[in-house]
């Protein structure tokens, strides 16, 4: 009977599918392509010059022939600058590739964290929603960009040579093979609990972005409190979890290279033991044991690295987990799609009011209902108060109006309709709240009081200055050092709560939406500004409900109706005079 | 020449400087590695030797040697392994460590212009990219130029001349490394202030998700961040770019040295000055030779982006913290007093902006103040002031009669407690958000005191776990005038000579607070009280009010006073009462 749980999980080793991941770099399918063809030219002339440079010895130097020495010069200075076309045509591609995928990644990560709900964030720690579109998405990257053309020309190389031993010794190169399979096996096993490791890693490594992000934030109670040990105990217990989670992670990347070198050196000996065996029943030469004991080491060599590229492909794909379980998480707010029978969208009995809850209870996830039973009805062109004691469920019942959450239970109605009918454009253009903390972005004032405003999006300095002048704003743009142009900036830090309120209090009237919801919208303007503030809202067209939260008895003088939220259940609070002892008696109650 | 030289030295001098500390682990990573190679080339070499022994038994003892070498590696290998990565791990687990410590003794006006993101991706990134440079680069960097110079040696001394002629591509790959390392140092600068933007753009929208779900700003959103994401992607290409044609461009380098010994050293055979033993170990030393370089050309990478980081990560541990000068540390009883004071702030535009002008006004101990005026008026800058968090551009805070500079801030801060007009809380139990330092003997009876002044005892009851709740990120899980109170009890509870209230109330019904003052005033008696606030009906038997109005005083005196003197006072005071009057 909550709101469902949006909590990135911890600890699990989440199964993420590799299909989901090929969506990235399907568009670069043809340079893909284009790039398995350049590995391969450059596998082949890598191979065809040492044959060059030993037929050089052989058949010139040694005898003594300075013309066919020269020609030789000459066919290895063309091999050599194929190499180099070669070599950066596949570096280019190879990062482009690479840049391009870690951008559609991350793109598209950002944008489903957009499209998440805000209970999404309620659960989940900005620093560590961070690092995963930063650090993790980095790793994959790394994956890609320096990984992929080696596994690739690896393999080629390995292919190349097996072909060879197979032509001069069947049995030998199934003998030389015969690691490879123990080789997988302790691959096999190790890997999952690599994966494990690497995840509980870059965990960490979330947690520590968590914490420190906490913490400098804060910095300004840590300084005023002298909590500066509280940080340094926090922040060094985050950094000594890293580092152990990091240790045997790191460990675990690296383990298979000397496991693989093993191999290598196990595999010349039984190479060498089952030779000497087949020498002695006359089945091969010394020659041919001699060329496999240069294969053998030829094949191990490619092999090792590709140890050292299993490392790289544990720690992607445990960010990629990462990166995965928040492209799982599915918004369950619901929306229009979710609204099959437009008949019962629609609610014939109160197809004229603004707004209206029905029988709409609501908890927030694991907790407590916060709101009971609620059965409230907002006529058109009214004002309403909503008053009652701090956490009694207000600004609950604001985000329920505004549709941040769905109701538990019951049904919220917009204009007769239910509200999951709306889109979330639709219902934008409908509804502006003004929340409890004012939000602002980098930019200037005037930004943000057009943002979000499709309206407004172009209009001029001069322009908007007109507008604010007409709906009577024109004091509160001049106490901004540079009007519009005053910058803003991260989080609005350096303007007071106060200024903060009054560029949210624009922007809310400049969208003139049909319900707007204030919830203490000016509680930490003068009560002169406020005066002025009031005016504006007066100001706007008849048909506009208003519902305001607030502490300040004046601002509710005004409301038409004034309902009491108190202890999960909003009752009609009556008469102005019926409210003020409403509000005593429950502070002496609680 | 000089380019690689200049650029290797600044490089490996800092690196150096780092690793210095663990000198035993490096020269064991290095011992270490150098016995596993040493062991592995022998492994092909007692291969050729059991073939030329010609014993040809699957069981020769030759091959069990193998296998104890075989083994040996294995071990040092694994030895090895794990050293090189505690190392790389304990040298980001020490950088960290060093730049926490910094941090946390800084001061707050510090933080607050190097900015949280830019600190962040600081501890984050940039000690990731050195970890990569000592895990992966350092090492094998060492024993890259460990064999260049052995190899070289062997060209000069098998034949001078065509050594010379070899040695000859050095200044080649100086000046490729040269060039393309002093562009790409650039770049992984941008690339480093790049993820600066980006996690202050995520920190933006995750912080303001509420306000973008109701505007519905998604789209807005979302194109903002494909420019920083735009951006990343442009300067990883640039960086791509640079590193595309090094390697090649090595290899070609050293494809020509492979050419000089087969045209100079075949005509030096062929004319007989060369035997053909010497033209074939020629050929062995040169691979020799080049592999280095070929190491040095993939480490490059993570090497440059490591110094670029470590540059980074030197600023904020080498910046000097102002020691706090002053020295008195005893209990003061709490007079406040401001001459002449100006604060002026630099904007994020470069331009100077004045937000206090010349203050003056005193406070004495034990009475109750309050700071009014308008929005933006500068009054929380007073608070800041008094504290010593931020010092004024000209006059002097005076506390006790000993000007601020005498006062060792940290100790001053524990009398003072400071309510600020936003709640900050931290994601941990109300208990700790409340009191986290206080080491009183006495804490939790101080603590219930603050907590029954702050009017949340019965809140704190009803919580399922009390004071040992979790407060969410951000206080998400609590209302607004909660969090104030949690904010007061937090100031109440280091029983503070001086209590600062930046509007405090906003957020608190009207019987709440004046609840709340009452309690304030008997279990705290000998509190100096000053309060910034909106509402003028709490303050009217207050022994003092500040009327301050765009940076400046206009009125100073008691309630009655006021109205007479204060036009401001008298404006702000009517727009309260006609409201007021209407009711009654």
């Amino acid at each position: 009977m909550t709101t469902p749980t949006y909590q990135l999980q911890k600890g699990k080793t989440a199964n993420a599918s590799y299909k989901d991941f090929l969506v990235f770099i399907k568009e670069d399918t043809s340079k893909l392509w284009l790039t398995l063809v350049i590995i391969l030219i450059s596998s082949a002339t890598n191979m065809v010059s040492p044959y060059l440079v030993s037929k050089a010895v052989d058949s010139y130097i040694s005898v003594g022939n300075l013309q066919g020495l020269l020609n030789i010069v000459y066919i290895l200075c063309g091999a050599y600058f194929i190499t180099l076309i070669v070599g950066y045509m596949q570096g280019i591609l190879v990062g482009r590739i690479s840049q391009a995928s870690l951008y559609r990644l991350r793109e598209a990560l950002f944008t489903k964290l957009q499209h998440l709900p805000i209970a999404f964030f309620n659960q989940n720690k900005s620093g560590d929603l961070m690092s995963r579109i930063n650090n993790d998405t980095d790793k994959i990257n790394q994956f890609l960009s320096q990984s992929i053309s080696q596994f690739i020309g690896t393999v080629f190389t390995l292919l190349g040579i097996v072909g060879f031993s197979l032509y001069m010794s069947v049995k030998l190169t199934l003998v030389m093979m015969s690691v490879t399979i123990l080789l997988y096996i302790i691959t096999k096993i190790l890997s999952p609990w690599i994966r494990r490791e690497n995840k509980k890693n870059l965990e960490a490594v979330g947690s520590f972005s968590a914490s420190l992000q906490e913490n400098l934030t804060n910095f300004r109670v840590v300084a005023a409190y002298s909590k500066r040990d509280y940080l340094q105990n926090h922040l060094n217990n985050a950094n000594k979890d890293t580092f152990k989670t990091a240790l045997t992670s790191g460990v675990g990347n690296r383990i298979f290279e000397p496991i693989y070198d093993f191999g290598g050196a196990i595999a010349l000996i039984i190479v060498l033991s089952y030779g000497f065996h087949l020498i002695g029943t006359g089945e091969i030469s010394i020659g041919i044991l001699i060329a496999f004991v240069a294969y053998t080491q030829r094949f191990y060599d490619p092999l090792r690295f590709l140890a050292t590229i299993f490392g790289t492909i544990q720690l992607a794909t445990a960010a990629w987990g990462r990166v995965h379980e928040v492209f799982q998480l599915k918004n369950n707010l619901k929306t229009p799609d979710d609204m099959p029978h437009k008949d019962a969208d629609i609610n014939h009995a109160g197809k004229d009011l603004r707004m209206e809850l029905r029988d709409v209870t609501f908890a927030y996830e694991g907790g407590e209902p916060v709101i009971e039973n609620a059965n409230l009805a907002f006529e058109k062109g009214k004002t309403y108060a909503l008053v009652g004691p701090t956490g009694g469920g207000k600004s609950t019942l604001a985000s329920l109006m505004a549709h941040l959450y769905d109701p538990t239970i019951g049904s919220v109605y917009l204009n007769g309709r239910n509200i999951c009918s709306y889109t979330h454009a639709e219902r934008a253009a409908e509804i502006s709240v003004i929340l409890q903390d004012p939000i602002l972005f980098n930019g200037t004032v005037g930004e943000n009081i057009t943002y979000g405003n499709i309206d407004l999006l172009n209009t001029s300095i001069e322009d908007l200055n007109h507008i604010l002048e007409t709906k009577g704003f024109k004091d509160i743009i001049e106490r901004f050092e540079s009007g519009l142009t005053t910058a803003v900036s991260q989080n609005g830090a350096g303007l007071s709560i106060g200024q903060k309120q009054l560029i949210s209090f624009m922007r809310a009237i400049l969208r003139e939406p049909k319900l707007l919801i204030l919830d203490e919208a000016t509680a930490n303007i003068d009560t002169v500004t406020e005066a002025l503030l009031n005016k504006t809202l007066e100001a706007l067209p008849a048909e506009t409900t208003k519902i305001i939260i607030a502490h300040r008895l004046n601002t509710i003088k005004e409301a038409d109706e004034i309902m009491f939220v108190n202890g999960h259940h909003v009752t009609p609070a009556g008469g102005y005079e019926n409210a003020i002892k409403l509000i005593a008696d429950a502070k002496r109650s609680s | 020449m000089l380019g690689i030289q200049k650029y290797a030295t600044i490089e490996i001098m800092t690196f150096g400087k780092l690793v210095k500390t663990y000198k035993g682990w490096t020269i064991s990573v290095i011992v270490l590695g150098f016995a596993a190679n040493v062991l592995a080339l022998y492994v092909p070499k007692l291969a050729a030797k059991a073939i030329d022994a010609g014993v040809f038994s699957a069981w020769s003892p030759t091959l069990m040697i193998l296998l104890g070498i075989a083994i040996a590696t294995l071990i040092v290998a694994v030895v090895q392994m794990y050293v090189s990565t505690y190392l790389s791990e304990k040298v980001a687990l020490d950088l960290r460590a060093q730049l926490i410590d910094k941090i946390s003794r800084q001061s707050f006006q510090y933080v607050d212009e190097s900015t949280p993101g830019n600190l962040q991706t600081v501890l984050t990134s940039d000690v990731e990219a050195v970890k990569m440079v000592i895990s992966q680069g350092f090492v094998t960097l060492f024993g890259a130029l460990l064999t260049l110079v052995g190899s070289a040696i062997f060209l000069l001394s098998t034949n001078l001349r065509l050594g010379l002629y070899v040695l000859c591509v050095i200044p080649l790959l100086a000046l490729s490394f040269g060039l393309i390392f002093g562009t790409v140092s650039r770049l992984f600068k941008e690339a480093q202030e790049n993820i600066q933007s980006i996690n202050a753009h995520i920190n933006e929208t995750i912080v303001g998700s509420a306000l973008i779900r109701v505007l519905h700003s998604t789209a807005d959103e979302v194109r903002k961040f494909m420019t920083v994401n735009a951006r990343s992607r442009d300067i990883g290409l640039g960086i791509v770019k640079s590193f595309a044609g090094l390697i090649p461009l090595i290899t070609l380098i050293a494809n020509g040295a492979t050419l000089i010994i087969i045209w100079f050293g075949g005509k030096q055979v062929i004319a007989g000055t060369m035997t053909i033993g010497d033209f074939s170990a020629f050929l062995s030393y040169s691979a020799m030779f080049i592999w280095p370089l070929f190491v040095l050309s993939f480490v490059g990478p993570a090497i440059s982006r490591g110094a670029v980081s470590l540059k980074r990560i030197s600023e904020v541990i080498d910046v000097e913290i102002k020691e706090e000068s002053g020295t008195y540390d005893g209990a003061i009883r709490g007079d406040i007093e401001f001459k002449n004071v100006s604060l002026v702030y630099k904007t994020a535009a470069g331009e100077e902006k004045t937000v206090l002008k010349d203050i003056s006004f005193k406070i004495n101990a034990k009475t109750k103040n309050a700071i009014v005026g308008p929005t933006a008026a500068g009054k929380s800058q007073l608070f800041y002031l008094m504290s010593g968090l931020v010092q004024p551009t000209s006059g002097e805070v005076w506390i006790d009669g000993r000007i601020m500079a005498e006062y060792k801030i940290s100790s001053l801060l524990k009398h003072i407690g400071l309510v600020f007009q936003d709640s900050i809380l931290f994601n941990t139990s109300i208990r700790e958000n409340i009191a986290f330092s206080n080491e009183s003997i006495n804490a939790d009876e101080a603590l219930q005191k603050a907590l029954q002044t702050a009017e949340l005892t019965s809140l704190i009851k009803e919580m399922p776990q009390g004071l040992n709740t979790f407060v969410s990120e951000r206080g998400t899980s609590l209302s607004g005038g909660q969090k104030q109170r949690l904010m007061l009890a937090r100031a109440l509870a280091i029983q503070p000579q001086i209590l600062l209230l930046d509007d405090f109330t906003a957020r608190v019904d009207q019987s709440t607070e004046s609840l709340i003052l009452g309690n304030v005033t008997t279990n705290y008696p000998d509190v100096t009280l000053v309060s910034i606030t909106q509402k003028i009906e709490p303050i009217r038997e207050y022994d003092q009010i500040i009327v301050l109005m765009e940076g400046e005083v206009v009125g100073i005196g008691r309630h009655d006073e006021l109205l007479k003197d204060s036009f401001e006072y008298k404006q702000i005071f009517e727009s309260q009462m006609s409201t007021e009057t209407l009711n009654k």
